[in-house]
């Protein structure tokens, strides 16, 4: 598994890298899509309110507008029809003069006044005539030729007699004057019995006037034609004298069929169509009944539709005008938007990676501001709360240590006593076991030394000679000497087994509240006699500061006598030790005894300037038979009983500080209330587990 | 409809300078007129041709004049010289005018006013000419008739009336208003008389040779001679006291006793259009030639009190114009 994994591992760190930022990207991508979309939705709103605004807007002003352009067109058509009308009835109102009922009655001299003052009044009429009630000319006035008076000529059969008395007024068909100048015969029949008629011949080339006067639009026009087509009328007077046909332009064709179907509806007297000098026109027309004339209106319908085009590109520069203010706000208020968005993601992220401190700040005064209040009560909360666990875990922390440590001593102290019950019952066992047999080695050998002396007194008076006798003698000295050695190796062996059976012993004794100074003294008294007794040229200087304030203390006497007259042999050992070695000559064995008061314990501190504990020594040296001395010196169980006494027993402390060919310091501490702690301490550890 | 003036008038702008010269090299309108440079009623004319070419928008248009007078050499000279300088347009005034120009160019576009082309065959009918020529009819034949009726009943003691015309005016058929000239001469019962005036130096004893007759009247016909010497005929026939009808109107006002006839002023600015329209790229071949509408019959009181004579109501009556 790991080696297929090798590489992997090899080309796995720059993952880390790709896969870190990875997520940042997504988060950015989401950013962007959020200003995005926000703007998106903003700009596609606003554009579909407007599109949906403009088209409808667009449909119903094109309707309109066109609706308006043809009903402008039809009005217009009728007013240039009205206004031809206009022309054509004012002739006929010229004419009027001449018709009255005693006109017939009046001097032919009076009527040629009256013919010479309608010429003068009406341009148009180039030639007018008078015929009487038979038909026959009486009087002709011309622009152009000599007046005619009583010609007689016979009209009476012609339509221009018959239907003028008919209909009281005829309008001639109209005709080209060499082929170029539109004209048109109006008899108009006078009143009365028996009438006249006056006829007139009309230029109709002076429609022109009429005609070109009346504007439609700008590019538009109005034009009028017989009821076979012929142009008759145009603001361009050439087409009319042109004798043009235009009974083949659309509009007019569909006008004329339409009159001869003999419709008359107004609703299609309009027509988009191709005009007279091409392009699409919108035609409206009108009809002058009397003549049967067709009045023609047109208008480029690019011009009719300008306010539909200018609607439209109104609309259009409307919408793009909207939209870009609608990106540029949309955009606006995104940024606006996100910006506090993005402040408090980042706020959030920070907060997210430890920076339990980060408060953001926002001042937009609408939610988001709200948010990030909340954000920071939030933070400040977990802050608060995150502050408080850190001191409670510390607190725990710390409790915890202390039980631990706690718990580990009791266990200790446990387990050793546990090792001290079964190597006491152990001891006990052997000890009792060997003090027996011990004891009749011990009284043999003494006997045995009493029957030697005894036998050398029953031997006294026996004569031997000189030589056999000192041999007897040496015999029984030797005897003597050896059993010796054996009494003392005996009581040796005795005294190691009082030891173990002393150390198997636990609780010996009573405990009570002890003087300390008085228990070092009585001590350090023992000792040096002690010492002295064992080996009379032991010699040193015992060096006293005891503090009289360190009072007394619970203690077992017994037990703490032992600790204090080991920890001193041990020092006039070491000193015995130092001075034996005879390196240093002005060397003074010096053992001092120092008592001291701290409150609740008291400190007891036994110093000599020995040989010092070596390092590898200092480790080992509260084991119990770990001893420096030569084999039958020490039992190896004085430093391990004081240990066990001092720290299991009294719950106290041992130090040793040393310098090895210097000195050795051992340091205990004693609780004042030691005997009753310890009692509940191995009350605890015993119930702990 | 703004925004496209204030383009046009934008591209007119910029391109402005280029177009005027375009124009001096283009549009160059050539003029032929039958009177003496100097003379007032040219000037006028000229001017009115100048003024209505300018409404139309052909203000920076070259236009030349030409000052043949009466004298058909120089008018023949002159036409040569006006078609070498290759104008866009030609204008001519009345008949012997548009014939020289018609001698030497049958493709420059001209527009005349006065004659009959389609008389002179210069065009082929009325609606559509069909060659380069065009324009306004100032007269008909048929006024021959008219002018006989209104000096009969101006003068009803002439028993005589004698046509004074110009060779040069006359077309392949003879004097253009002889016809009716004669038929309502003879209906009323006068002596016609075609007076033909071939030169300037022929008008005197013409004209005297007229005043000799008895209860004559005389009718000046229109024309290039007419225009040119109008003003020495009234003097001759005011000598003579001879009652006189011109065709040209403005004869009347300098001593004439009487005039019908159009208005010259009106049918020149019409032919101005006509110009224009050339000018602006349309063929002479499909405007029409147009005939007159409206002729002026204007009286000299002080002239008739000068000879006598007393206008009947009538008359007056008839009278567009009375010069007192």
């Amino acid at each position: 598994m790991s080696k297929p994994l090798a590489p992997a591992a090899v080309s796995n760190p720059p993952i880390p890298d790709v896969t870190q930022p990875a997520p940042k990207r997504s988060l950015r991508r989401f950013r962007l899509r959020l200003s995005g979309k926000f703007g998106v939705a903003f700009v596609g709103l606003v554009t579909l309110v407007l599109l949906i605004h403009g088209a409808v807007d667009l449909f119903l002003n094109f309707e309109d507008a066109k609706r308006t352009a043809i009903e402008v067109q039809r009005e217009k058509a009728r007013a240039a029809a009205e206004r031809v009308q206009a022309f054509l009835s004012e002739i006929e109102n010229q004419i009027g003069w001449t018709t009255r009922a005693e006109w017939r009655r009046v001097a032919p001299e009076q009527r040629r006044y009256d013919f010479i003052r309608l010429l003068r009044q009406a341009p148009a009429i180039t030639e007018v005539a008078y015929l009487d009630p038979s038909g026959r000319e009486q009087l002709r006035l011309s622009r152009l030729e000599p007046d005619a008076i009583g010609s007689g000529k016979d009209f009476s059969a012609t339509p221009l007699f018959t239907e003028a008395l008919k209909d009281k007024i005829w309008f001639g068909p109209v005709y080209f004057r060499r082929g170029s100048e539109p004209y048109m015969t109006i008899a108009v029949a006078h009143s009365g019995r028996d009438p006249g008629v006056t006829v007139a011949e009309v230029n109709l080339k002076l429609i022109w006037d009429v005609v070109s006067s009346i504007k439609i639009g700008e590019g538009g026009y109005a034009f009028v034609v017989t009821s076979n087509g012929h142009l008759i009328a145009h603001p361009d007077l050439s087409l009319v004298l042109r004798d043009t046909d235009l009974s083949n332009l659309p509009e007019v064709a569909i006008a004329l069929a339409s009159i001869e179907a003999g419709d008359k509806r107004q609703s299609d007297d309009y027509e988009i169509t191709t005009g007279i000098d091409g392009g699409s026109v919108l035609a409206a027309r009108a009809t002058i009944p009397r003549v049967d004339w067709i009045v023609f209106v047109q208008l480029p319908l690019r011009e009719a539709m300008q306010p539909l085009i200018e609607t439209v590109i109104q609309t259009v520069s409307l919408f793009f005008l909207s939209v870009l203010l609608a990106t540029v706000a949309g955009t606006y208020l995104a940024r606006r938007m996100v910006v506090p968005i993005r402040q408090l993601q980042d706020g959030a992220e920070r907060f997210g990676a430890g920076d339990l401190s980060e408060r953001i700040v926002i001042r937009t005064g609408d939610e988001i501001e709200t948010l990030a209040h909340r954000f920071n009560l939030m933070a400040s909360r977990v802050q608060e709360s995150y502050e408080t666990l850190e001191a409670k875990v510390e607190e725990r922390t710390r409790d915890l240590n202390k039980s631990l440590d706690d718990l580990q001593k009791a266990q200790s102290r446990l387990v050793q006593s546990e090792k001290l019950a079964s190597l006491g019952q152990l001891t006990a066992g052997i000890a009792h076991e060997i003090k027996n047999p011990l004891n009749f080695v011990n009284n043999f050998a003494s006997l045995s030394s009493d029957l030697v002396d005894e036998l050398q007194e029953v031997l006294q008076p026996a004569n031997l000679d000189p030589k056999s006798r000192a041999e007897v003698d040496e015999i029984a000295e030797l005897l003597k000497g050896n059993l010796g050695k054996v009494v003392q190796h005996g009581k040796r062996a005795d005294s190691i087994i009082k030891n173990m059976l002393l150390h198997s012993r636990s609780g010996s004794g009573e405990h009570r509240p002890v003087e300390i100074n008085a228990l070092v003294e009585e001590s350090l008294n023992l000792a040096y006699h002690g010492a002295r007794a064992a080996q009379p040229a032991f010699n040193v200087t015992l060096v006293r500061d005891l503090d009289p304030a360190a009072g007394s203390a619970d203690v077992y006497p017994q037990e703490l006598t032992r600790v204090l007259l080991n920890l001193m042999s041990n020092g006039f050992y070491a000193t015995e030790k130092r001075k034996a070695a005879g390196t240093e000559p002005g060397y003074e064995p010096t053992l001092s005894i120092t008592t001291r008061d701290h409150g609740d314990r008291v400190e007891i501190r036994v110093r000599d300037n020995g040989t010092g504990i070596p390092e590898s020594v200092k480790a080992k040296m509260f084991d119990p038979f770990f001893t420096t001395k030569p084999p039958g010196e020490g039992t190896g169980l004085g430093l391990s009983l004081s240990h066990d006494i001092l720290v299991k027993q009294h719950g106290g402390s041992i130090d040793v500080a040393t310098e090895p060919g210097q000195f050795t310091e051992f340091t205990i501490l004693l609780p004042r209330g030691a005997g009753t702690n310890a009692q509940t301490i191995v009350a605890q550890g015993q119930s702990a587990p | 409809m703004r925004r496209r003036t204030l383009l046009a008038g934008l591209s007119v702008t910029l391109a402005g300078r280029s177009l005027a010269a375009l124009a001096d090299e283009r549009a160059h309108v050539a003029a032929l007129w039958p009177f003496v440079t100097d003379d007032p009623e040219g000037l006028a004319l000229a001017a009115t041709l100048r003024a209505t070419l300018r409404d139309h928008g052909k203000s920076d248009l070259r236009i030349t004049d030409y000052w043949g007078g009466g004298s058909p050499e120089r008018t023949d000279a002159l036409a040569a010289e006006l078609v070498a300088s290759a104008p866009k347009v030609i204008f001519t005034y009345l008949k012997q005018q548009l014939a020289a120009v018609c001698a030497v160019t049958r493709t420059i576009p001209v527009v005349s006013v006065g004659p009959d082309p389609v008389r002179s065959e210069y065009a082929a009918s009325l609606q559509r000419p069909g060659g380069n020529v065009t324009g306004f009819m100032l007269y008909e034949p048929s006024l021959g008739g008219k002018w006989v009726a209104a000096l009969k009943e101006a003068v009803p003691s002439i028993d005589r009336v004698a046509l004074v015309s110009n060779p040069n005016n006359e077309g392949r058929y003879g004097n253009f208003f002889a016809e009716p000239f004669l038929s309502t001469a003879t209906a009323l019962g006068l002596e016609p008389t075609i007076a033909t005036i071939k030169s300037e130096s022929e008008i005197e004893p013409v004209i005297t040779q007229l005043a000799r007759q008895e209860r004559v009247g005389v009718i000046v016909a229109p024309g290039t001679f007419g225009e040119a010497n109008g003003d020495r005929i009234v003097a001759f026939v005011t000598a003579h006291r001879l009652p006189t009808l011109f065709a040209i109107r403005r004869f009347a006002y300098r001593g004439g006793l009487m005039a019908y006839g159009p208005d010259t002023t009106d049918a020149i600015s019409r032919a101005t259009a006509y110009v224009d329209r050339i000018l602006n790229g349309e063929n002479p071949a499909i405007l029409p030639i147009q005939l007159p509408t409206r002729f002026d019959f204007i009286v000299n009181l002080e002239t008739a009190q000068a000879l006598g004579i007393t206008f009947s109501s009538a008359l007056l009556a008839q009278a567009d114009e009375i010069v007192e």
